[in-house]
């Protein structure tokens, strides 16, 4: 017995070294940023440490992400990720954007109705909000709300040990969803709050709109609570959104919100046609 | 609890620490301890369904007490068909109850006929088809007196339950596996050894070979419509691959487990993608499942005596019952009866026990023949794993002319890893080269130690560094 207990610790001594020096090795040059599953928002925040001084900048979720993809636009500058960052992971990207010596003159956070019920409270926000942003570099940007509900989260020390931060492990648990809201958590209010008065004070036209919607989902949409956002500072954003959404046949979809990818390259003029209305609204 | 999992990472060290260290003087409280930690390695998954496993080894531990004192044969039978019917009802109706209802209401909507019926949201309770079947073998040995009834409740239960085998078999003999429970065990060094060895064989076939291979397998299975004849046949292949190292992964890391506790569990798998025909490929492929069949179902009903025309019968009842086993699908029947076309020419020329040994026995490479003979083996065996995949019949039928046209001879859609293919080849020398032994890396390099321990350590670098999108044990929904 005491040899194979000799043998057996020697073997996991040897295991514990090779199965640490792959998530090193990713630490050392970022690679897991490129295979994570939260990838995207790996990427919307490199490229917001970017300096290019775009005019337009677009935020948001999987949809304008699949839109728009990594592809480059003369003024257009898409920082679109995930919708589990929450609207407080889109602040921080653009904010950490403007911090970096950018200053565009408009920013569209494209969004899909469904999204702003996110309070970093789901099974995502392990590996899409905690492990990209829950660090020594963004906190000082989060919150004490989104930090509260951040620590309800079990293993959130764990975030940034080598294999944890390089996989996509995460804990599972059942979210605890406060049903007091329907359509926008208290942290999305907080920051699109937020991404108003930066915008305000950088002197940048904030705009909020959603991209295709699918048909089926209409009677849900009506269904959500609008007086939620009521008085707050982009009220007037978000009413614009709810009041110009549009519906597509679901034959496009490939999930509830997701464009079928080969026809979600298609919809770049939609899209750009949508911030054109936008735009042109009577207010700044 | 999944076997590659850090919660059985560290389940395993803990229990064996209580097991050698602390209760290891007394049989008892070791047969109590494994009950216990098989009750909580069910439980993590679900432990509602622990009533299940407790019930049914109620009703055979009583059902054995009854046939031990009862001499009346009618009695004896009746005893022996409330196990079955208890056994088979849970069975039955978690696994089979709607699929027998919407075939029920389909056949009669055919005839014109209109019933309203809901099916019911069931969860399928994980193992069950596994330790139904284990009680099932002991209910029967003991009714044929071919195994005296246990009278130690412990030791039965630990026998229904015991966790490294519990929820994917090797599904066990009671003749086997009990009498083991009720010896006292001593830890061997060289048996414990040999475990740790089959573990990490089994790691790698699961972690590396079949979760790397069901990425490209889902992917040509998911797309099938789009996909062209060239990639589905590789997503086959894969499939293919897939399908043993998860399952055999599996069924090595239980056997090695077992071992690391004192316990022999029977081989389930012996390299059966070298065989050079369809009988062989069942003697080698589940063997605990085959051999399970032939004792309790195919002899009884005459096996191959008689004439063509019960040995017709016989062979399609048991491979229809089989692939049946496997789940409730019209795909896993069309897999069984397709696997006893293959078989029915070898019995009706009696050359279905031609292949007895090993492929090859104590040489480097098969003959021309026999590599064709296994060859052959291998297609026929990828055919019928479409079968086995696909969500529908009608999804297996695509698949399939998909396969069959002229885009077979086109490009292949998808891109390879050359990393998976490297190990592929690796473990398709290993398992050659292992293909005599009860498991493929138990003599590797047995007189080189360097060679022997660089060979663990790739082996290790593999698990860790190249694993698979995790991906659930395939045999769990069985």
């Amino acid at each position: 017995m005491k040899k194979f207990i000799i043998k057996s610790i020697k073997f996991l001594f040897v295991s514990v070294f090779i199965f640490y020096s792959k998530p090193f090795y990713f630490l050392y040059n970022d690679k897991y940023q490129r295979i994570v599953k939260s990838k995207d928002v790996y990427l919307a925040i490199k490229k917001s440490f970017n300096q290019n001084n775009k005019k337009i900048i677009i935020l948001g979720d999987s949809v304008p992400f699949n839109i728009f993809g990594e592809k480059e636009f003369e003024n257009v500058y898409s920082l679109a990720s995930n919708g589990a960052i929450g609207v407080i992971g889109q602040y921080l990207v653009f904010y950490n954007y403007l911090k970096s010596g950018n200053l565009p003159d408009e920013v569209f956070l494209i969004y899909s109705p469904f999204s702003f019920v996110v309070n970093l409270d789901n099974v995502f926000t392990y590996n899409f909000f905690v492990k990209p942003f829950y660090n020594d570099y963004f906190i000082k940007s989060i919150s004490p709300l989104a930090k509260t509900q951040v620590l309800k989260l079990p293993f959130v020390s764990l975030s940034r040990e080598p294999y944890v931060l390089t996989s996509d492990w995460r804990p599972d648990f059942k979210s605890k969803h406060l049903n007091s809201y329907n359509f926008i958590s208290p942290i999305s209010l907080q920051y699109l709050e937020r991404l108003k008065i930066i915008c305000q004070k950088n002197k940048i036209k904030f705009n909020i709109i959603a991209g295709p919607q699918r048909q089926s989902n209409k009677k849900e949409i009506e269904k959500f609570n609008l007086l939620e956002y009521k008085n707050n500072k982009a009220e007037e954003e978000l009413n614009f959104m709810m009041s110009n959404l549009k519906y597509y046949p679901d034959s496009i979809f490939r999930d509830k919100v997701h464009l079928k990818k080969h026809i979600a390259k298609d919809f770049i003029s939609f899209m750009l046609k949508e911030m054109n209305t936008s735009r042109n609204r009577n207010t700044f | 609890m999944l076997f590659n999992s850090i919660d059985f990472a560290i389940f395993l060290p803990v229990v064996f620490f209580l097991y050698w260290f602390v209760v290891n003087k007394n049989l008892k409280f070791q047969n109590a301890l494994i009950v216990f930690a098989s009750y909580v390695f069910y439980g993590w998954w679900d432990w509602r369904f622990l009533s299940l496993i407790i019930f049914s080894t109620v009703v055979d531990y009583v059902v054995g007490q009854k046939l031990r004192t009862e001499q009346q044969p009618i009695k004896r039978k009746v005893l022996l068909w409330l196990s079955i019917i208890v056994n088979l009802g849970f069975l039955g109706f978690f696994k089979y109850y709607n699929f027998f209802l919407d075939n029920f209401l389909d056949a009669f909507t055919v005839f014109g006929g209109h019933i309203k019926a809901n099916s019911l949201n069931i969860i399928l309770p994980v193992g069950i088809s596994f330790y139904t079947f284990q009680t099932l073998s002991y209910t029967i040995d003991v009714y044929k007196k071919k195994l005296e009834p246990s009278r130690d409740f412990m030791s039965f239960s630990a026998f229904v339950c015991f966790f490294p085998q519990l929820v994917a078999g090797p599904i066990e003999r009671a003749t086997n596996l009990l009498p083991q429970f009720y010896k006292r065990r001593t830890f061997e060094y060289d048996k414990a050894v040999d475990g740790m060895r089959q573990i990490l064989w089994g790691l790698f076939k699961k972690v590396v070979i079949a979760d790397n291979c069901a990425v490209f397998a889902n992917h040509a299975f998911n797309n099938s419509a789009d996909l062209n004849g060239s990639t589905l046949v590789l997503g086959a292949i894969f499939f293919t691959f897939q399908i043993y190292g998860d399952f055999s992964g599996y069924s090595d890391i239980a056997i090695g487990t077992s071992r690391l506790f004192g316990f022999n569990l029977k081989q389930n798998f012996a390299t059966p993608y070298f065989s050079r025909d369809i009988a062989e490929f069942w003697r080698r492929w589940h063997i605990s499942l085959s051999t399970w069949f032939r004792d309790y179902l195919y002899i009884p009903l005459g096996g191959s005596r008689g004439g063509i025309w019960q040995k017709v019968r016989n062979t399609f009842i048991i491979f229809i019952v089989s692939g049946f086993w496997h789940g409730a699908n019209w795909t896993f029947i069309i897999w069984g009866a397709l696997n006893a076309v293959y078989f029915l020419p070898l019995l009706l020329t009696k050359r279905n026990r031609n292949n007895l040994s090993v492929i090859a026995k104590g040489k480097l490479l098969p003959s021309f023949r026999e590599f064709f003979a296994m060859l052959t083996t291998f297609i026929l065996t990828v055919f019928a794993w479409i079968f086995f995949r696909a969500e529908s019949l009608n999804h297996a039928f695509i698949y399939i002319c998909r396969v069959f046209n002229k885009s077979i001879i086109s490009e292949i859609e998808i891109q390879v890893d050359f990393t998976l293919i490297a190990f592929l080849f690796l473990f398709l020398v290993v398992e050659w080269n292992g293909r005599e032994s009860t498991h493929s890396i138990k003599d590797i390099f047995k007189k080189r130690k360097v060679l022997r321990y660089s060979f663990y350590g790739l082996i290790i670098c593999a698990v860790f560094w190249f694993p698979g999108r995790e991906q659930d044990f395939i045999y769990f929904q069985f």
